[in-house]
């Protein structure tokens, strides 16, 4: 199938190394103490995050350290075909394992002995990239909670099909079975905290498309930031002189 | 999407029996100072997520939150045994049965075509209350009984419809009418596709969603026909009944029941002037019931020396912890009075009354 078409243009009209429509949001749930939604073009996702606070299950507080802990479900009508899952099924209980071992490497943990983080990461829509929308959701959550990080985690991913190298990719283009590179960077430090390829890459076409991953992050980054900016002006304004 | 919240409130016996007395009170001195059949304001949107068919969103102010996602799919109609019944209803109409458009439509529609899940933080699927509270959903949509209907394509295609309910945050309160309310703004905005094939061919459908025909049609006026059904909480205290109450009520409730209504259709030609229509009642079983009881001082070990003379006989004991019964908090137990309940199902019911107020509330959320 050709997912890039001679005149250079994706499935869905982008250009190969065009990101789709990124948009982020603070303060969703009302109850959490740090929440967000992010959106990578059709992929939503809306991530909570309740603590640092006292650690639910004695056995599992660490003395010098904050207990950092995920929960990744999505919603039954987030597929295009309606999915009936179980909770904690194999692929849910790793996307949890990802997203926790990399906010747990941007997060102060020493900061925080013997409390206990949770993020909660729920997908309303998927369409291709859900891990990298997971990721940034909870970075937007975490920082909205107030919680201690190094820096910004962000995350993108990259695939390479038709022997062209594409950026962030869709649900169509993700399922093409063509290499997938999921990158998570930290934006100030250049420093990457998470990479996944689910597929054999040839070296040099793997620095390439690894490289393109990285600038998605990085426009990912900027575009957190300025979120995060907005919101503090509004905190600010709302709280008068 | 939350941590496992306790469903138990936290309030001492002495707070408790003093909401409980504020609220025997006549009027009733609600917490927040509502009246007895004001609603807590709420926040909605709807069509959220353009890949459903359609969404909505309602969030309390007190942080309770919910997402509901209804999906329609194709489905063939088993024909198996279908025949047969069919058979059966054209003799009915032959033999001028009354009953007979009740059945044909039973032969038309069937209840498996709406399948309802409930999602609530810190319970497992199979857990009783997300299934309780997706029965309580999925009794009210099937005995309204006009959705089933609409589903129907031809004798062989039917939609079937996956109402997905996530309550977002823990669930505090007793968060059935939420859920109910979230679900009657997303199946309003609900479309389906339109059928451009013949009505007795295999469907085919129009790609344009702009075209895709709406669930529950409006008429010229821009108000609904017909509106799915939605849930109330109701709960009494000696004999207030109290519309909508939050969690600190609910501790001190003495029966919570749960009415679904609908709009009645045949308003104009009937001669009662009710604007709804009762279509499930269920009692609830009260959170109250699980409160800690108060221990009065006459009988409190920690207390007696000080305010009581030494202990006598246990026959004195239980003469004295009998009559101070009513001096301190108890869980209620016991049901509702008969006269009770039908004043809140005309409270509902009658016209300008709170069953008319609240879809007239979620009438005016705009998409």
């Amino acid at each position: 199938m050709e997912y890039v078409s001679p005149e250079g243009l994706r499935l869905d009209g982008r250009r190969p190394m065009e990101m789709r429509q990124i948009r982020g949001e603070i303060g969703a749930v009302a109850k959490a103490d740090g929440s967000a939604v992010f959106e990578m073009g059709n992929t939503k996702v809306i991530a909570a995050v309740y603590g640092p606070r006292e650690v639910q299950n004695r056995s599992q507080q660490i003395s010098d350290q904050a207990l950092v802990r995920c929960e990744y479900s999505m919603a039954n009508f987030s597929t295009g075909d309606r999915m009936r899952r179980p909770k904690g099924d194999r692929r849910s209980t790793e996307i949890s394992l990802v997203i926790r071992q990399t906010m747990e490497a941007c997060i102060m943990t020493h900061l925080m002995p013997r409390s206990q983080i949770d993020i909660f990461v729920q997908v309303l829509q998927a369409d291709g990239g859900t891990r990298s929308a997971c990721i940034n959701a909870a970075t937007l959550a975490l920082a909205d909670a107030g919680i201690p990080m190094r820096d910004l985690v962000t995350s993108c991913s990259a695939g390479y099909l038709n022997s062209t190298p594409l950026l962030d990719l869709n649900y169509v283009e993700d399922s093409a079975g063509g290499p997938d590179v999921t990158v998570g960077i930290l934006a100030k430090m250049d420093k990457v905290t998470l990479l996944q390829m689910d597929a054999k890459l040839p070296m040099d076409i793997f620095e390439n498309v690894m490289q393109l991953a990285t600038e998605g992050c990085k426009a990912v980054a900027q575009c957190i930031q300025e979120v995060l900016l907005e919101n503090s002006k509004k905190l600010e304004y709302q709280r008068g002189p | 999407m939350a941590p496992p919240g306790s469903l138990q409130t936290l309030l001492s016996p002495a707070e408790l029996s003093f909401l409980h007395s504020s609220l025997s009170l006549q009027p009733p001195i609600r917490p927040d100072l509502r009246k007895s059949t004001q609603f807590r304001p709420l926040t909605a949107e709807t069509d959220i997520l353009p890949t459903t068919n359609g969404s909505a969103r309602i969030c309390y102010n007190d942080g309770t939150e919910a997402i509901v996602g209804v999906k329609a799919e194709l489905e063939k109609t088993a024909t198996q045994g279908r025949a047969k019944v069919d058979a059966e209803t054209m003799d009915d109409v032959e033999e001028g049965n009354e009953h007979a458009g009740f059945q044909r439509r039973v032969t038309k529609a069937a209840n498996s075509w709406l399948e309802t899940s409930v999602e609530v933080p810190g319970f497992r699927d199979d857990d009783s209350l997300p299934i309780f509270l997706g029965a309580l959903i999925t009794e009210a949509l099937l005995s309204s009984g006009t959705l089933q209907d609409k589903l129907w394509i031809n004798e062989r295609w039917h939609w079937k419809l996956y109402i997905d309910v996530l309550l977002l945050s823990p669930p505090l309160s007793y968060p059935l009418p939420l859920l109910s309310l979230t679900t009657h703004m997303a199946l309003l905005s609900t479309s389906l596709p339109r059928l451009i094939s013949e009505p007795s061919d295999d469907p085919l459908f129009d790609d344009d969603w702009a075209a895709a025909v709406p669930l529950y049609a409006k008429d010229a006026h821009g108000e609904y026909t017909a509106r799915p059904p939605a849930t109330l909480l109701v709960m009494t205290v000696g004999t207030n009944i109290l519309f909508d109450p939050s969690k600190d009520e609910l501790a001190v409730a003495e029966s919570v029941i749960a009415v679904s209504f609908i709009p009645r259709s045949d308003r104009a030609a009937s001669s009662v002037d009710d604007a709804m229509k009762i279509v499930a009642v269920r009692m609830v079983d009260p959170p109250s019931r699980l409160t800690p009881p108060g221990i009065p001082d006459a009988v409190n070990p920690a207390t007696l020396s000080a305010s009581a003379p030494a202990p006598q006989s246990s026959v004195n004991q239980e003469a004295l912890s009998s009559a101070v019964k009513g001096s301190v908090w108890n869980p209620p137990r016991g049901g509702m009075k008969r006269s009770l309940l039908a004043q809140i199902v005309k409270m509902v019911t009658q016209s300008g009354g709170v069953g008319e107020e609240v879809l007239e509330g979620l009438a005016g959320v705009e998409t």
